[in-house]
């Protein structure tokens, strides 16, 4: 096989481009986050304790869907309700909202399936106090699909939102 | 990471992966003797009817009797010379038919075991021998007979996948001789306007040699040249 | 004196008449006229000589090999079996005609190769066998590297001489493979043959697709945790982020003269379409709903952007102006309708259909309306034209992998690409090198 006159590796070699283009009619985009690491001052503000207490509610992070659907089943009220209320109360706290579909469908369709969900999921977070600048929904559809799914029991297990912090 | 690549190639004998139509059973229905006699009396001798209309004319033309009485004469003379021929030839005729019966059933039978034309669809065929007013086969005339089975040999093989979509006529003079080859080069009198396709139907015509045509040398010489009429996109 | 003139002169008339007629008559009666309707085989049978390989060092006769597979996998031709010929020519003269129509080839093509100092020049013919004539003849030469560049090239101009059409040989494809849980975007020949790797990940790559100038790929990466758009020069190997904004960045899609792409993004909501500048900058909305709208690919005159929405319900697709404006669906037959392609010439779409739980690749004829499945699935996904718009690139799912298939439009010849990766999914087909 010919030897790629490309780089193999994603860590070097790129240029990454600031695509911070102010647009009108929709809400501006976020910039790269910020590097600088205070773990002591983020063991405070974020209580990262509680986000990793194997006993705490928020240690929990996926919330399943019925076939076709966006809509927060009930049994997950209390687990969106947690993290809706740690957002709410910790400022510095960004959540990113990460949904999943079965390999059902082409794969960019699924992308955006996935991110009805996630979309789904922030609503139910933004009645509870939790702002839109600490949340960001994004999808990854199909991609972490298990490929051998034959029947429902399965395939269910694809169709989740994951719930996970930028700092945790 | 992936380190070697094969390209899987199926060279086939036959063409297992095109998509076939059903193949239907053939016309196999044997032409009568009885059919065939009534034949022969249905064939006038074609030049006959001239003369008289010629007679007319001349006697327009000229007020000469003993001109036209000899012109006459000669007509009659011809005009019997053609009937007793026809009648040798009825003879002769009847004799060779079973032969043709068997020639016949042959060619059927080779247009059906043709193993070299794998993506065969007689689907049109059947269709079209079917829209013909001689289905049944006792009616066939034996012209009739023989421009079907030309028709069927070359429809088979031309590829209108270079034809287009839209509907298309083309039209060729081929010069045929006694064995059903070619005479020369098939000449094209109508262009589809698409080169490819005027292209490949004369290869459809070339592909279909030796063309099936009678033995009989009376009947032969109306198969010397043909105009052969394409419309490869009509729906049958 | 007169008289006997005159009436000679009219005899005379008489006689010539009396041929011209029973000329005219005799001539008429018997050219007979046989009507044929309709084809009845859908390929032109061929048959590909060994090019006679005289090297320097060692025979190694692949040409025909190369030339032979391109014209079967083209769907329009049957290429013969030669093997059997104990004459195999390589030059005109030792053509043996009768032998040729009597395996029923109607075209045939020979020739020689000579390598020399690691350069090579091709000598080679396409002969009409009923008519004994040369269709096409031409010399390449170059370096031995440009060895199944060549045979492609020969392959395209005999396609072309025979089918009007242009040929796709020569042309290169892109896929993305996974495996043992890494994910690699490849570029090869459109035979499948000199894979490259572009990217490398140990996250998803999805949606590549090239410039109109085949130059750049601009695909999807989830290497953040996001999907976010990269545009990659595949002859520098640069990368630029084209898109990273809040939420996905995903489906981008080059308008026909490459300045801008289409282009998906969710902020915090339902995917939307953008266009956007290949640099960047001049992000616009094309449409705006609050259902799902995605897929964005372009008319091949710039003027519409065809795309899948659910505004409807389910999934189907949908028209619009490439300046914005109210989107019209496309698609009526079928619970879901995914993922549409256009054809070169603008007048067919080709998309994923669910049918009855399987999903096929269809046509849609966009001047008729008629659609025409051409795959069988029950998981066919992504099909991509060919840029001479006759064959379709796509994949499949097989038990949980992926394999990557061509079918001819017209659904004559399918065949299956033997990739050695885990799962293959996600073709594309670069456009004719202008």
């Amino acid at each position: 096989m010919k030897k790629s006159l490309l780089p193999a590796f994603l860590v070097s070699f790129f240029l990454v481009g600031c695509s911070s283009t102010p647009i009108n009619d929709a809400p501006k985009p976020s910039g790269p986050s910020s590097s600088a690491s205070e773990m002591s001052d983020d063991e405070k503000d974020l209580d990262l304790a509680s986000l990793r207490d194997p006993n705490n509610i928020l240690s929990k992070r996926s919330i399943y869907f019925d076939y076709d659907k966006d809509v927060v089943k009930a049994e997950y009220k209390d687990l969106v309700a947690a993290h809706a209320k740690y957002v709410a109360s910790h400022p510095k706290a960004k959540m990113t909202l990460t949904g999943n579909t079965d390999d059902r469908g082409s794969r960019e369709y699924n992308l955006s399936l996935g991110q009805k969900r996630s979309v789904s999921v922030k609503k139910s977070m933004n009645v509870l106090g939790a702002q839109d600048t600490q949340i960001e929904t994004v999808s990854f559809g199909e991609e972490r699909a298990d490929t051998n799914c034959k029947d429902d029991a399965c395939y269910g297990k694809d169709r989740r939102v994951d719930i996970s912090y930028e700092k945790e | 990471m992936i380190v070697s690549f094969e390209w899987r190639v199926k060279l086939p004998q036959v063409a297992e992966v095109e998509l076939w139509d059903s193949i239907p059973q053939p016309n196999t229905q044997a032409v009568e003797t009885p059919a065939v006699e009534k034949k022969v009396e249905l064939e006038p001798p074609k030049p006959l009817p001239k003369p008289s209309k010629v007679e007319e004319i001349i006697k327009s033309l000229t007020s000469d009797k003993a001109e036209i009485s000899l012109k006459q004469k000669k007509e009659e003379e011809e005009r019997k010379k053609l009937e007793d021929q026809k009648k040798k030839d009825d003879l002769k005729k009847i004799q060779e038919e079973l032969l043709k019966q068997d020639q016949l059933a042959k060619l059927q039978q080779e247009l059906l075991q043709d193993k070299s034309k794998p993506s065969l669809n007689r689907h049109e065929d059947v269709k079209q021998s079917n829209a013909n007013p001689t289905e049944g086969g006792a009616k066939l005339g034996e012209m009739d007979k023989y421009k079907l089975l030309i028709q069927r040999k070359i429809q088979q093989n031309v590829n209108k996948q270079l034809c287009g979509t839209s509907p298309v006529e083309l039209q060729f003079e081929i010069g045929l001789m006694p064995t059903g080859e070619l005479i020369g080069n098939p000449k094209m009198l109508k262009s589809s306007g698409i080169p490819v396709c005027d292209e490949s139907v004369e290869r459809a015509i070339f592909q279909s040699q030796p063309l099936p045509v009678p033995s009989d040398t009376d009947l032969f010489s109306k198969f010397k040249n043909l105009k052969l009429n394409f419309r490869p996109n009509e729906k049958i | 004196m007169k008289k006997y003139n005159l009436n000679n002169l009219k005899i005379f008339r008489a006689l010539i008449a009396l041929c011209l007629f029973s000329l005219m008559t005799s001539y008429a009666f018997a050219i007979e006229t046989i009507e044929i309707a309709g084809g009845g085989t859908k390929q032109i049978n061929i048959a590909v000589m060994p090019y006679k390989e005289v090297v320097a060092d060692k025979a190694n006769s692949r040409m025909h090999q190369i030339i032979t597979a391109d014209l079967y996998r083209s769907g329009f031709f049957r290429p013969l079996n030669v093997d059997g010929l104990i004459n195999k020519p390589s030059a005109l003269s030792e053509i043996n005609y009768s032998e040729m129509s009597a395996i029923e080839a109607q075209v045939m093509t020979l020739g020689q190769v000579e390598i020399n100092n690691n350069r090579l020049k091709v000598n080679w013919f396409l002969v009409d066998v009923n008519k004994k004539t040369i269709l096409t003849t031409m010399e390449f030469s170059g370096p031995v590297a440009q060895y199944r560049a060549i045979a492609h090239k020969i392959s395209d101009m005999i396609y072309e001489k025979l089918t009007g059409i242009p040929g796709v040989f020569s042309t290169k494809i892109s896929y993305i493979t996974k495996n043992k849980g890494r994910y690699s975007l490849n570029v090869a020949d459109a035979d499948g043959f000199n894979v490259q790797s572009v990217v490398g990940s140990p996250q998803p790559i999805i949606s590549a697709r090239w410039s109109p100038d085949t130059t750049k790929i601009a695909y999807v990466s989830f290497e953040k945790k996001k999907p976010i758009i990269y545009i990659q020069s595949l002859v520098t190997g640069q990368r630029t982020v084209l898109a990273n904004f809040k939420g996905n960045n995903s489906s981008p899609s080059w308008s026909p003269d490459g300045r801008r792409l289409a282009i998906v993004l969710t902020y915090n909501a339902n995917s939307q379409i953008y266009l956007i500048d290949a640099d960047g900058s001049n992000l616009k909305s094309l449409i705006q709903s609050t259902h799902i709208d995605t897929e964005p690919v372009w008319s091949p005159d710039g003027k519409s952007i065809y795309f899948t929405s659910d505004r409807g319900g389910r999934p189907q697709i949908y028209k619009v102006s490439s300046s914005g404006g109210e989107p019209q669906r496309v698609s009526f037959e079928g619970n879901q309708n995914l993922n549409p392609n256009v054809s070169p010439d603008g007048k067919i779409l080709s998309y994923v259909t669910q049918d009855e739980g399987r999903f096929r690749v269809v046509l849609h004829d966009l001047q008729t309306g008629q659609i025409t499945k051409i795959t069988d699935g029950p998981f066919d996904e992504a099909p991509k034209f060919s840029p001479n718009g006759h064959v379709i690139l796509y994949a499949q799912k097989i038990n949980g992998s992926g394999e990557l298939s061509t079918v001819s439009i017209d659904g004559v010849v399918r065949q299956s690409f033997n990739i050695l990766a885990e799962d293959i999914r996600e073709p594309a087909w670069a456009p004719f090198v202008k």
